[in-house]
């Protein structure tokens, strides 16, 4: 395999990486962790003339808890996810999606924001930040930085960045609600998702009083389940029909495709199927 | 080109290397440590797996500029003076191996876990491995080889109750 | 202390252990060779097309480019296979996505992929043959259609898109059927897999200016492919020398050669070495994968669930050549019926030719084709009969004396022991949780002895070195059994044994490490060269010792007097004392083919096995109907080896076949869409992973054959035949149904359950 000549920066300040992912106009790209950039380059896809290492710059690694939010850099590792003590306090369910993803040496090198700007539909990253209702922190060359919901940010086939901005951070507020995020593929590990689901809930004793629910692999994009949600909210958890808000989760909220991996219809069998176990999971660690 | 600062096995290389080199290629042709290998580039097979500060990685993902100030392990690293280390022995002893090519990366990631568990259960090992791919085994003599890895390890540190002293970094001219 | 006769059938480690886990065992694409130009083959875009016109003209003139091989550049002959369909470089039609039809030798390898981008090939798309029933059609389009010009085999058979028929009939299958209290009729369909060995090909080839040419790789078949390469580019065979390197697998995957010819091709154009080393993506996409096809069974049993008659009827897709194809549809029939009494056959395998990869012999050749389909059925009968599993296996398994469907005697018969071993092994009979399920199948294998040559040599330092031509693919076969073999003769330790890897020309030829033949010929070959380097041992120290014979035997690495042990010489000595070493020869001494009846087949080239073999697999498995999931707990394959030389080694094969076929039967699939491979990667062709692999118990049968050296049986391939059908069975029986086509992912055992579904 024969490395290409391109141009390589390794800026240390963030602004610095903005000039340069500006000046290539398109024809750059922002390196994380690599393990989607660097085959593809390899491969020879796409048009690359430079590629901006983010790894000098400090802040993008940082991991902070305060003010009842968590703050993740982009550039923390899936496996730093897994182990870091203030995730796991805050918002444990990343930590557990970012344990089923792909191998150990996958996740010592994965990143955060890179399972986000690879606008995957089945990043296990992405749809527990979804669930989580994380806030993305977008650095633009022309005005600072924007901050966008990551709802927002998801696009079919990939993410709302314009040219030359970087993702810098997710902001999530404290989560300690219970949850549950299940995974299914063909293999039983170290593989892509078919279909994952992550959910958070609260309730007053019996009585769902918040939920929030997100998928991978149904859909063009990590979706939210809006419909298995507002069909959660106010049922009685432990006599409510959990079937009605999993099959609302399958018939509305997902628009799987069919591809050489799995059908729609099956996915949407796993929708449901797995929609209901998260709710079952969440009722069992009941207090 | 790009200068790189990295320590491989103990010794430390000054390299000039193209940004899109990936370690892998560094390793099996710039430094000629061919151990390390490559079953399919993609993160795939983990045959390529290597310690990057003590950490499991494939090293057909990683660039190498992203190793500068860093300290590699590859399966060279691991005998020291035609002397197997335990982890290697006891895959030896335990048919842990078979046509030997997705042994290196196999090896490394076991020493990833027993560095930081000294007596792993089946599931763990199995976890840990998960991300390399045996087509001979069947993985039961691997799962085996990790145990007795361990348990010879723990035998070693009873004995000695000091951790293994680290290889002197020395420099290379 | 060791003596001769007390090392076989102990467990020993490997002889490669050390420098396979040390990292230093080197494999074709680690060697360092000064000058090599890295040669890049360019494949065809399309499944099917005329080629109009190829002109290299302007790719050789690029910089850094030293040879381009191409059908106008190669020997213009066909390929020798058992019909010659097949060119190095296709001249007139690309018969499959990823066909080669030039190869590009130079400096780099960016220079060499720039220079295969500039050949200019045109082609005139033709509509592909990509499935069975199209290349079955009464109208089909034609994959060779020249096909009546062909010269071939006599043994061969062609009829446009067939290209392999046999049948095997025995008694009145209607009249059996007619008589059945019980008939069931079932049909499957089968994938193509990868044989999935992790080291991706390699070659490298050099021309002397000697006219000598020099190929390393990692091949299964080294002299073979040696004669085979000499032959097409008429090279004098003494000339050309094939280097075996240590080899990351191969399961029947590196028998035919591919990056070897190209990098013979290119070499031979130019006076440096050209490696040719291929990515995974390239691997696949000249993978020679195991044959995809279906089957359609109908068998019929008595009231008490005895079979009367069944008949049974295969089709293979060998892709676009023959190959080694044609093992599949022949082996496919053998296995069609057994292990099993059955008065009544009717056994037919067709194979045919579609635009998709040349099918290969992948470890046991259509083998967990014929018997998951063949042991699902039957299963599908003992439940209309209502009889447990097991039971109905044992009520019509072979025993000795019985014939076998070709009408061949059997002796020294293991299936029952086999049978209730393995379902021993995981509780055959007792509770289990719901969603749990087990199933049992069973089978029977050849085995098969070629040629082959061994030296063993003892060296004034008293190292004994034992060379063979048989290649080390990673089972253990050349470096664990021939030392092994060697120093049970002569009474040392095998860790004192140094193995070589096969090189043609250390002039030990060998039919290579296929069809579960290595230990069989070359450690026959290694166990007469042994014995004669032992009586040229004792012949010295008679001299050496004034000793008479009957007085002296080997111990430790010595020969010494029985009576006084302290009298006695080393073998450092004794080689020195005949001049420096001490050289013992041996070859294989071949295995008759048993007598079979003639009259029962037709176009069967393969109807005789001998020191056949048996096994049984049994598999829990644990399933999630509602998704389809299934974890598979616990095989257990129980295997009769005849006589086990090297334990170690077989139950290495066991376990490694019982996952591989696991793979086969659950996740690996060669994805096609209109001809182009979907999935020629490990992300999307999914090998099972130390996740997904099962508690495994291995158990060794011993029921010596007849033929076989201390009653051996062929151990390699037989693993591989059984857990997929088992694991299909212990499917049905856990939730009710199962998928009738591999692989059994969990949507189609999903949609197994759900059979009113939409597609
Ligand atoms: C073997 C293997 C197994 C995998 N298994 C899983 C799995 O189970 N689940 C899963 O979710 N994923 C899986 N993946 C996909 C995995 O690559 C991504 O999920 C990973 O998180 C990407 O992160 P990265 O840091 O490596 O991104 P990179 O490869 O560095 O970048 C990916 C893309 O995002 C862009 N990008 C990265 N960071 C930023 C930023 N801060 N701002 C703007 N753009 C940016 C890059 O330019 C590039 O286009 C697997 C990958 C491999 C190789
Ligand atoms: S070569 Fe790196 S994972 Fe396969
Ligand atoms: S020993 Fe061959 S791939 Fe593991």
């Amino acid at each position: 395999m024969t490395a290409r000549l391109l141009e390589y920066f390794e800026p240390h300040f963030l602004e610095e990486a903005l000039v340069v992912l500006d000046r290539f106009d398109g024809r750059a790209r922002a390196l994380a962790g690599g393990t989607r950039l660097v085959p593809e380059l390899h491969a020879r896809l796409g048009d690359v003339a430079a590629l901006v290492n983010l790894k000098r710059v400090a802040d993008l690694h940082a991991i902070t808890a305060e003010n009842g939010a968590i703050s993740i850099g982009a550039l923390a590792t899936a496996a730093r996810l897994t182990n870091d003590p203030a995730v796991a306090e805050n918002a444990p369910l990343l930590a557990v999606a970012a344990s089923t993803l792909g191998s150990v040496q996958v996740r010592a090198l994965a990143t955060i924001g890179g399972n986000i700007c690879s606008g995957d539909p089945a990043s296990d990253l992405t749809a527990a930040l979804l669930a989580l209702d994380a806030t993305c922190c977008v650095a633009t060359l022309a005005s600072g930085e924007r901050r966008e919901s990551l709802s927002d940010l998801l696009v079919p086939g990939g993410v709302a960045l314009r040219t030359g901005e970087v993702l810098t951070r997710v902001i999530i507020p404290f989560q300690r609600s219970r949850f549950a995020y299940r995974k299914m593929a063909t293999r039983r590990g170290f593989e892509m998702a078919l279909v994952a689901v992550a959910i958070l809930l609260e309730s007053d004793g019996a009585r769902i009083q918040r939920i929030r629910i997100a998928f991978a692999g149904a859909g063009p994009t990590c979706v939210r389940g809006l419909h298995a949600e507002q069909r959660a909210l106010n049922a009685n958890i432990l006599s409510e029909d959990l079937d009605a808000v999993a099959a609302a989760a399958a018939d509305y909220d997902c628009a799987p495709q069919t591809d050489l991996r799995a059908s729609a219809l099956y996915r949407k069998q796993l929708v449901r199927v797995l929609t209901r176990r998260c709710l079952e999971d969440v009722m069992r660690v009941r207090t | 080109m790009q200068p790189v600062h990295c320590v491989v096995n103990g010794e430390a290389h000054d390299l000039l290397v193209q940004p899109l080199e990936t370690l892998l290629e560094t390793l099996r042709t710039r430094l000629q440590m061919p151990g390390t290998k490559e079953g399919c580039g993609t993160g795939y097979c983990g045959a390529c797996t290597v310690l990057l500060d003590g950490s499991a990685v494939n090293s057909c993902l990683l660039l190498t500029v992203d190793t500068d100030r860093r300290a590699i392990t590859t399966i060279e690293g691991l005998s020291r003076d035609g002397v197997l280390d335990a982890v290697q022995a006891a895959f030896v002893a335990n048919s842990g191996l078979q046509c030997g090519f997705c042994t290196p990366g196999m090896i490394l990631s076991a020493c990833a876990l027993l560095a930081q568990s000294s007596d792993p259960s089946e599931g763990a090992i199995r976890e840990a491995i998960a991300g390399n791919v045996c087509r001979c085994t069947g993985y039961q003599s691997i799962v085996a080889s990790v145990r007795d890895a361990a348990q010879r390890l723990r035998a070693a540190s009873d004995v000695r109750d000091v951790p293994r002293p680290r290889p002197p970094i020395r420099s290379r001219a | 202390m060791t003596v001769p006769g007390t090392v076989i059938g102990a467990k020993w480690p490997r002889g490669d252990g050390h420098v396979k886990a040390a990292g230093s065992a080197r494999y074709t694409a680690d060697m360092m060779i000064d000058g090599a130009l890295s040669g890049v083959v360019l494949r065809s875009p399309h499944a099917f097309a005329r080629i109009r016109r190829v002109d290299i003209a302007t790719a050789r003139a690029l910089p850094g480019v030293h040879a381009i091989a191409f059908s106008g550049n190669v020997p213009a002959k066909p390929l020798d296979f058992s019909i010659k369909d097949q060119h190095l470089f296709p001249p007139d039609y690309v018969r499959y996505l990823g066909e080669p039809v030039a190869a590009v030798a130079a400096e780099t390898e960016a220079q060499a992929r720039d220079a295969t981008a500039a050949i200019i090939v045109e082609y005139e798309p033709l509509a592909p043959v990509l499935t069975i029933e199209q290349a079955l059609a009464q109208d089909a389009a034609l994959v060779h259609p020249d096909w009546q010009s062909y010269e071939r085999r006599e043994s061969s058979v062609l009829e446009g898109n067939v290209c392999g028929r046999n049948r095997i009939r025995r008694g009145d299958v209607d009249e059996g059927l007619v008589r059945a209290a019980h008939v069931v009729t079932s049909e499957f369909t089968f994938s193509a897999g990868l044989p999935g060995y992790i080291e991706p090909r390699c070659a490298v080839a050099h021309a002397g200016k000697d006219g000598t040419l020099t190929v390393w790789c990692g091949s299964q078949s080294p002299h073979g492919n040696r004669d085979d390469l000499a032959a097409f580019f008429d090279l004098d065979p003494s000339k050309v020398r094939f280097i075996n390197q240590y080899v990351g697998g191969a399961f029947g995957g590196k028998i035919l050669m591919a990056p070897e010819m190209y990098a013979a091709a290119l070499a031979l154009q130019c006076d440096r070495p050209v490696r040719v080393a291929w990515s995974r993506h390239e691997d696949c996409m000249h993978a020679f994968p195991r044959a995809g096809g279906s089957a359609v069974f109908t068998s019929g049993a008595d009231a008490d669930g005895r079979l009367l008659a069944m008949r049974a009827s295969f089709v293979f897709d060998t892709g676009a050549y023959i190959g080694y194809g044609s093992g599949s549809a022949l082996i496919a029939t053998m296995l069609a019926s057994a292990p099993y009494r059955i008065p009544a056959l009717d056994l037919d395998g067709t194979l045919v030719y579609t635009n998709k990869h040349i099918a290969g012999p992948v470890r046991a050749p259509g083998a967990p084709q014929a018997n998951f389909a063949k042991e699902l059925h039957l299963d599908e009968l003992a439940l209309a009969a209502g009889v447990d599993p097991l039971d109905f296996r044992l009520i019509n398994a072979w025993q000795d004396g019985d014939l076998s469907p070709t009408g061949q005697r059997l002796s020294s018969v293991s299936v029952r022991e086999a049978l209730e071993k393995a379902a021993a092994a995981i509780g055959w009979g007792r509770p289990l949780p719901a969603l749990r399920g087990r199933g049992i199948a069973a089978g029977w294998w050849f085995s098969a002895c070629g040629t082959s040559q061994a030296r063993v040599r003892v060296n004034a330092d008293g190292r004994v070195r034992v060379i063979s031509g048989n290649p080390e693919m990673g089972t253990g076969a050349a470096a664990q059994g021939l030392p092994i073999i060697a120093a049970d003769a002569l009474g040392i330790d095998p860790a004192n044994i140094e193995f070589a890897l096969a090189d043609t020309g250390d002039e030990a030829p060998d039919d290579g490490a296929h069809g579960s033949i290595s230990t069989f010929s070359a450690g026959q070959a290694v166990a007469a060269a042994a014995a004669d380097a032992r009586d040229q041992l004792l012949a010295q120290a008679e001299s050496m010792l004034e000793a008479r014979r009957e007085d002296l035997e080997l111990r430790d690495g010595r020969v010494v007097n029985a009576e006084v042990p302290s009298v006695g010489a080393s073998f450092a000595e004794l080689a020195l004392a005949a001049g420096g070493s001490i050289e013992g020869r041996g070859a294989s001494s071949g295995l008759a083919d048993p007598e079979i009846d003639e009259s029962l087949v037709q176009g069967h080239g393969f109807a005789a096995w001998p020191a056949a073999s048996f096994l049984a697999t049994a598999a829990e498995v644990e399933v999630d109907p509602e998704m389809g999931g299934v974890h598979v707990v616990h095989l257990a394959t129980a295997q009769d080896v005849g006589f086990a030389f090297n334990p170690a080694g077989v139950i290495g094969q066991i376990e490694g076949g019982a996952v591989q076929a696991m793979g086969w039967a659950l996740t690996e699939e060669l994805k096609y869409e209109d001809g182009a491979l979907l999935n020629p990667d490990l992300k999307h062709y999914l090998l099972p992973t130390a996740l997904d692999a099962p508690r495994i118990t291995a158990i060794i049968v011993e029921r010596p054959s007849e033929e076989g050296p201390r009653g051996m049986k062929g151990a390699g391939e037989p693993p591989v035949t059984t857990p997929a059908a088992a694991i299909g069975n212990a499917i049905r029986a856990a939730c009710g149904a199962v998928p009738h086509t591999t692989p059994m992912t969990p949507e189609r055992i999903w949609r197994a359950l759900n059979p009113n579904l939409r597609a």
